[in-house]
């Protein structure tokens, strides 16, 4: 009798673990999906792209070339670029980044 | 290009999404070890499923910081070493910030460590370093608030604000609902964050 609930109890929270743990992993992916769209972020790679992308349209057209994967979500426009991070210590120009 | 640049933001994605879940995994974590030292159980949910919970919970929060820690690192956008992560208030990056996600980490591994080593280190060692429980969530906290980008949503605020909701909640109710608790036998456990499942309560 008490061996069974103690494996009944066991049992709980090796199901109740696997549980949380898929959830979590769900909750991450919808985490990064809901942040991406209200607040994109930038990357350094994007910002590289971003800034390729900047400086061939103007050139090209000399249009706005705003991007909405700017930094923070930001309402840069023009000829604005996320400039790309400096990778030496002590850059303090990054407005975001891990959280 | 493209595939670079989605991959990277990605794995920022990612840091955001698992530094999230951490936090709620660390919060279920201490609510669990309140419950377990006020003794509350009741016929359907033994002691022993509470400490159960508790040790897997905080397993699995190692395992979502890995993942948190890693993708920090290998997205690259800002400098952030590995060592950055283990040594608090070195990195160049929101040195404080990240500081206390780094002493957040170093708490919580100090605390599974020690609860593995129980049996070996005694158990007055293990239960002062377990005192570090009650430190490690408000760290863990302060660097979310500090460094994450996402405080400011909506969602995300909600979330923070039911996890500290939870925590002052259940430290309240075992000041106030449970005083005994505070003063424990001497086999008794002190923060609730017992590891070894007692089959026999």
């Amino acid at each position: 009798m008490r061996t069974t609930a103690r494996d009944q109890g066991l049992r709980r929270v090796s199901s109740i673990t696997r549980w949380v743990a898929a959830a979590g992993v769900g909750v991450v992916g919808v985490f990064s999906v809901m942040v991406a769209k209200v607040h994109p972020g930038t990357t350094k790679a994007a910002a590289a792209a971003s800034s390729t992308s900047s400086s061939s349209a103007a050139s090209s057209s000399g249009a706005a070339a705003g991007s909405s994967q700017g930094t923070g979500g930001s309402s840069a426009s023009g000829l604005q670029s996320v400039p790309a991070p400096s990778s030496s210590r002590g850059s303090a120009s990054v407005v975001s980044g891990a959280s | 290009v493209i595939a670079a640049a989605t991959n990277s933001r990605a794995l920022w994605y990612l840091t955001r999404g698992t530094g999230l879940v951490s936090l709620l995994l660390l919060t279920a974590t201490v609510v669990l070890g309140v419950l377990q030292v006020n003794r509350w159980s009741s016929p359907r949910w033994p002691r022993f499923v509470t400490a159960g919970l508790h040790k897997s919970l905080s397993l699995l929060v190692t395992a979502f910081l890995g993942v948190h820690i890693a993708t920090t690192v290998i997205d690259g956008y800002v400098t952030i070493r590995w060592v950055d992560a283990l040594v608090p208030f070195i990195g160049s990056y929101r040195p404080f910030w990240l500081g206390l996600g780094a002493l957040a980490f170093d708490l919580l591994l100090a605390l599974i460590v020690t609860s593995l080593l129980r049996e070996r280190i005694g158990y007055r060692a293990w239960r002062a370093v377990h005192w570090a429980a009650y430190l490690c969530w408000p760290v863990a906290l302060f660097h979310g608030l500090g460094t994450g980008t996402d405080t400011r949503v909506g969602v995300v605020l909600v979330l923070y604000l039911g996890s500290i909701a939870a925590v002052v909640g259940a430290v309240c109710w075992r000041l106030l609902a449970a005083p005994t608790a505070l003063r424990p036998g001497p086999g008794a456990d002190p923060t609730g964050t017992l590891t070894k499942v007692n089959v026999a309560s």
